[in-house]
């Protein structure tokens, strides 16, 4: 087994040997067109590279100093948008104190005295109203009815206290 | 001279001036080879010089930016292209030949008289026989499968190991290791009474 590796490592030894010889042995035409076509490649790369560079070098300005403050000013852009987000209302809508209404809307609801005067039916509660938003329209110097007689004392006392 | 490394692109003149130097080195030092492995595979001079410059001109091109260890195998894998190119080319060509009534031999050449000219070694006879062992070797070698071939001429010629050999080739490493044993073991088979 160790003499078959030994004999084919002495083969390939062999082989090698013979191979370089051969490369030893190339003729001076091969070799001298071999030099010119070395010598016709690195020119050719030279000559890239003298036009590539300027290039690469433009493009790494390009990137690296012009879009700077482009990039700048996009990430801006995306910190204010993040920040604003929560708050912004949809286009053409004006904004609404949410939690405002949502406390109207539960003073409503809870307000069952209110509710009793809104379902009788009788519609003086809606004439009164209606009243109401007639006095509040006037001009500032003008009295204001008090509505008394009408609705009873919570309703007036609560015109008084949120006017307008 | 102004530094000149600006992160990524190396903007300097010195850098590209060694970076030439060292293509240069690299080319000088595998274009024999390069033109004896492509010889052998073709078997006409200058389809394999023309192999060898088309191969040069390639890597100069486009992968002299490419690190220096990936030279030698990116170089042999363009040439091995090259050579499949010719190749191909070569058969259209003879069989197009084949139906011309007046046709020239295409592998005939005029003898190189440098090639030829007498050298100034001394021993005549041993030059002989080198002359007809390496004639018997090429014959061999050129009757081997292409990848067989490669795979022989690249670990033995161009002494690549396995891995930049795979690489050269374009498949694993033992398909490589396969390749070569396969070819050793027909050389040995044709050549073994003249070597061993």
């Amino acid at each position: 087994m160790s003499r078959d590796l030994n004999g084919t490592a002495d083969f390939e030894r062999r082989l090698h040997d013979l191979l370089e010889e051969g490369v030893q042995r190339v003729g001076g035409r091969a070799r001298s067109r071999l030099n010119q076509a070395r010598h016709a490649a690195l020119a050719d790369a030279a000559r890239r590279r003298g036009w590539l560079l300027p290039m690469r070098a433009a493009a790494w300005l390009r990137l690296h100093l012009l879009w700077m403050p482009a990039g700048g000013a996009v990430a801006a852009a995306v910190l204010v948008a993040f920040v604003l987000w929560p708050h912004a209302a949809p286009q053409g809508y004006p904004a609404a104190d949410t939690n405002q209404t949502t406390v109207e809307d539960l003073d409503l609801i809870a307000d069952r005295d209110g509710m009793d005067i809104m379902e009788s039916g009788d519609g003086q509660f809606y004439a009164w109203a209606m009243a109401q938003t007639d006095q509040g329209e006037r001009p500032a110097g003008a009295p204001a009815g008090r509505g008394k007689g009408h609705g009873g004392q919570n309703a007036g006392s609560d015109m008084d206290r949120n006017p307008g | 001279m102004p530094a000149a490394s600006h992160g990524d692109v190396d903007l300097s003149d010195s850098s590209s001036n060694a970076r030439n130097r060292a293509l240069s080195q690299f080319l000088a030092g595998v274009e024999v080879r390069a033109f004896k492995i492509a010889q052998t595979a073709l078997r006409h001079e200058d389809d394999a010089l023309d192999a060898v410059q088309d191969a040069m001109l390639q890597l100069a091109r486009a992968y002299s930016d490419r690190p220096e260890g990936e030279w030698k195998p990116l170089f042999y894998r363009i040439l091995e292209n090259r050579i499949r190119d010719m190749q191909r080319r070569r058969t259209v060509r003879n069989r197009v030949m084949s139906w011309l009534p007046f046709r020239s031999d295409p592998d005939e050449e005029e003898p190189d008289p440098i090639a030829e000219a007498a050298s100034d070694e001394p021993l005549p006879m041993r030059r002989l026989e080198i002359a007809e062992a390496m004639s018997a070797l090429e014959k061999a070698l050129g009757d081997l499968p292409r990848r067989q071939q490669q795979a022989f001429l690249l670990r033995t010629l161009e002494g690549l190991d396995v891995a930049q050999t795979a690489r050269a080739m374009g498949c694993s490493e033992g398909s490589v290791k396969t390749h070569y044993f396969r070819a050793l073991q027909t050389l040995r088979a044709q050549l073994g009474e003249l070597y061993l």
